[in-house]
């Protein structure tokens, strides 16, 4: 919280000044409603916000002192110049009183300036009524846990109350949470189904609450639609009578005859009522009966397959990851003391963390195909709207990815669909035009690749316009005109914020928009999305995604005093290299059984200063079908590595994708080799 | 997927708190700095929730909800003004607009969410 206070300080400078600069210029011309109007913008602002941050003296002055410019706003009264050297006074009161602790002298300056507002205020209004100056809303404790009461609630809402995005289930669901309900619908006013006009609301419900709140909470559900709808509360008992049907029947059936209601005057009844015989609205009750007796005869059948809430899983995961670092401290602690049968133990308990770990791995994956259907419905509506005919095919949809992760792609993955529908597929007559097949095609491919997942969506459509796109991306200032780019870069500025290609303006894929938050919540994944085109024929995303987020098997190497981590996947062969078989060649290549690669010694990046040991180890990695070394001083062992997200300020770079926490305490950096290579190749 | 709020505020840091506390409940957050930031955010992509101060400089609270409303595809996106005790006259106006419902400064993170559920889950 500190950081927020800390920058809300700097921006009540900042307002200080604007504050300054506009009262200087009020000055002369005092009668500028822009400036006023900032100025109580600003005051409005500070008075908030202040209040928020735990600066309630600001608040409470900068309250006045935006009444006293209410004044001048409304063009009631005009600025003189003596409250403008009182504002500016002020606002060297307001930088004083920024403090997280006051002080009594703060407290007495804040009421002095409080007094002298209301003096101005005063001056220019003679009548100002003590209560508008002095109002601050103090929040009512919620009460103090009574026992339960037993309340109906008749919602009946405005016919209208759709329209300003009000949901009234959301409401009902917010009384369900208050207290224990049984709710009842009411579709007497639903009209005939050809007569029903979708934007309505023709329901009304009743609800009993047993709940410990008071009547104010139960209105306060319903605050925003108070004034629109018809909302009555009345106490049933003051007893927690939910249960008991048959006091439930009677009150509704006492009110149906407008007949009055002794509150607890049947409560006694409860032990002797019959539920099934002297229940009077059926409706309600008879179904709960129904669904009670449902779930008994479900509560027999065995289960095999338990649904767990997410977080839970979560939880797991990542205690599974706690568990694995203690596991390498463990290993740090035993390699010192060097006792055979601690070795032993922690080696078989080494092999269960592992299991542990694949077991947890396995319940967070989610295969693709969970996602299909909304595919499936996507392309069915889209090309039904647009007068296309398009058809999905899929292939490897059974690949397993972390449901974290899949639960963040949904959104990207159904936006390029939607897009290539939309932008890519052409209509059904302008394929037959140029002798395509009519219908258009949908290619969703996905496969595991490494360590990574590729998902690849393609249509075949018209493809991307490198000269459309290139001259979008000119009048929208996203490149210079002087700029050269190739092909690929060109076509790759479709990701860039703010840039579009639709000719038109559609309902579906807006405009051309969103591209670029596709991009990012996909490189929020540590995934990276590229897109591919051939003019005329198709259009092609690819996705490459990590397949988890927490823990892989990593090999740990040390480069001068420093660790990094290779993941073990991208990992081939490794080889003991001596000095002089680098230094024969200068184009950085070197050649072993008879293989030559390509490399790149990490000394000269992370540690250029030291003197190079006489023998070093290359570690050849994939990157893009072909090998490349990678050249460290030692590889200290193969582990698993549990990656924690690393800061911020780090997020700049992109060759690390992750930190690992050794058993010693240090720091090892996970190498993205991909984009290492890239860098320096 | 977690639901979106977009959220308009001249003000920093009620953004970053905004959208810190926000985040934290789940939710993802876009944050513009004035109502015309607000509206150009508007294009196409999935909203669920307005949450949008009353005073801001180029277009401001009530404009932009009269705006939201007029759009096709965010006509009945659920919004909430922020605004402060005094101004009873601003929360009718802002429903007069097409506001769902408003949401009193200062607030705590719990009024926050609390007031938010009534509105979005």
């Amino acid at each position: 919280m500190n950081s927020f206070s800390e920058k809300f300080k700097i921006e009540v400078g900042e307002y200080c000044e604007r504050l300054e600069s506009g009262l200087l210029q009020l000055e002369h011309d005092p009668e500028n409603q822009q400036i006023i109007g900032e100025i109580f913008r600003i005051m409005h602002t500070m008075k908030g916000s202040g209040g928020m941050f735990g600066f309630d003296l600001l608040s409470d002055v900068t309250h006045d002192l935006e009444s006293l410019f209410e004044l001048f706003r409304s063009g009631e009264q005009i600025i003189d110049s003596e409250v403008i050297s009182f504002t500016l006074k002020s606002i060297d009161c307001i930088r004083n009183l920024l403090v997280e602790e006051p002080t009594e002298n703060h407290q007495l300056l804040a009421k002095t300036l409080k007094a002298e507002t209301v003096q101005q205020i005063t001056r220019f209004k003679k009548q100002v009524s003590e209560k508008e100056i002095d109002t601050k809303s103090i929040y009512s404790e919620s009460s103090s846990a009574q026992l339960k009461a037993t309340y109906l609630i008749s919602f009946v809402p405005n016919e209208d109350i759709l329209r300003n995005g009000t949901n009234p289930l959301y409401l009902i669901d917010e009384l369900n949470a208050l207290g224990e309900c049984n709710i009842q619908v009411s579709t007497d006013h639903l009209p005939s189904l050809n007569e029903i006009d979708p934007l309505k609301c023709y329901l009304h419900w009743y609800l009993f609450i047993a709940t410990s709140e008071n009547v104010e909470t139960l209105r306060d559900v319903f605050l925003f639609v108070a004034e629109s709808s018809k909302i009555e509360i009345e106490k049933v008992s003051n007893k927690n009578v939910i249960q008991q049907e048959s006091v439930l029947a009677a009150f509704i059936n006492t009110k149906s005859n407008n007949d009055v209601w002794e509150i607890d005057e049947i409560a006694h009844e409860e032990n002797t009522t019959d539920i099934n015989g002297n229940s009077k609205e059926p409706g309600v009750l008879l179904k709960i009966e129904q669904e009670q007796e449902k779930s008994a005869v479900f509560g027999q059948i065995t289960v095999d397959s338990v649904r767990v809430d997410s977080d839970k899983i979560d939880r797991y995961m990542n205690l599974v990851s706690e568990f694995i670092t203690t596991q390498s401290r463990l290993d740090q602690v035993i390699s010192v003391i060097r006792n055979p049968e601690l070795t032993a133990i922690s080696e078989s308990w080494a092999k269960l963390n592992k299991q542990l770990r694949d077991n947890a791995f396995e319940m967070s994956l989610v295969p693709l195909q969970s996602l299909e259907i909304r595919f499936k419905r996507l392309v069915f509506d889209l090309s039904k709207s647009l007068d296309k005919e398009v058809e999905l095919e899929t292939e490897g949809l059974d690949t397993e990815l972390d449901k974290n992760i899949i639960e963040s792609l949904t959104e990207p993955l159904l936006h390029i669909i939607r897009n290539s529908i939309d932008h890519g597929i052409e209509t059904k007559s302008q394929r037959q035009s140029i002798n395509k097949n009519p219908v258009g095609k949908i290619f969703i491919k996905a496969s595991t690749v490494g360590c990574y997942v590729l998902i690849e969506i393609e249509d075949d459509g018209e493809g991307l316009n490198e000269d459309k796109i290139r001259e979008k991306a000119l009048n929208n200032r996203l490149i210079l005109a002087s700029e050269k780019l190739t092909k690929e870069e060109v076509i790759q500025l479709i990701f860039a914020p703010g840039f579009s290609t639709a000719d038109h303006v559609t309902d579906i894929s807006g405009r051309g928009v969103g591209l670029d938050v596709v991009r990012k919540s996909i490189q929020n994944l540590r995934g990276t999305v590229v897109v591919t085109t051939q003019r005329g024929k198709y259009t092609r995303f690819s996705i490459k995604l990590p397949l988890s987020l927490s823990i892989i098997d990593g090999l740990l190497t040390r480069v001068g005093d420093n660790y990094f981590v290779i993941p073990s996947s991208v990992v081939s062969k490794l080889f003991a290299v001596k000095q002089d078989q680098l230094k024969k060649d200068f184009r950085q290549v070197i050649e072993i059984e008879d293989v030559q690669f390509p490399y790149l010694n990490l000394r000269e990046e992370f540690e250029p200063n030291l003197p190079l040991p006489d023998e070093q180890q290359l570690v050849a990695v994939n990157y893009e079908n072909q090998l490349f070394g990678l050249i460290v001083d030692d590889i200290v062992k193969e582990y698993q590595a549990v990656i924690k997200p690393i800061s911020r300020f780090l997020k700049a770079q992109e060759i690390f994708s992750g930190a690992n926490i050794l058993g010693s305490g240090d720091l090892a950096l996970v190498i993205d080799t991909n984009k290492l290579i890239q860098k320096y190749s | 997927m977690p639901k979106q709020i977009l959220i308009a505020d001249d003000s920093e840091s009620i953004r970053e708190i905004l959208t810190f506390s926000l985040e934290r409940a789940g939710y993802q957050v876009l944050a513009a700095s004035d109502g015309r930031e607000a509206y150009n955010y508007l294009d196409g992509r999935s909203i669920d929730l307005l949450l949008t101060d009353y005073h801001m400089p180029n277009v401001n609270g009530l404009e932009l909800i009269s705006k939201v409303r007029q759009t096709d595809t965010y006509k009945y996106l659920p919004i909430l003004v922020l605004t402060t005790e005094k101004q009873g006259d601003i929360v009718r106006e802002a429903r007069e607009a097409g506001a769902t419902g408003w949401l009193l400064k200062p607030f705590s993170n719990e009024k926050l969410i609390q007031t938010l559920r009534k509105v979005i889950r």
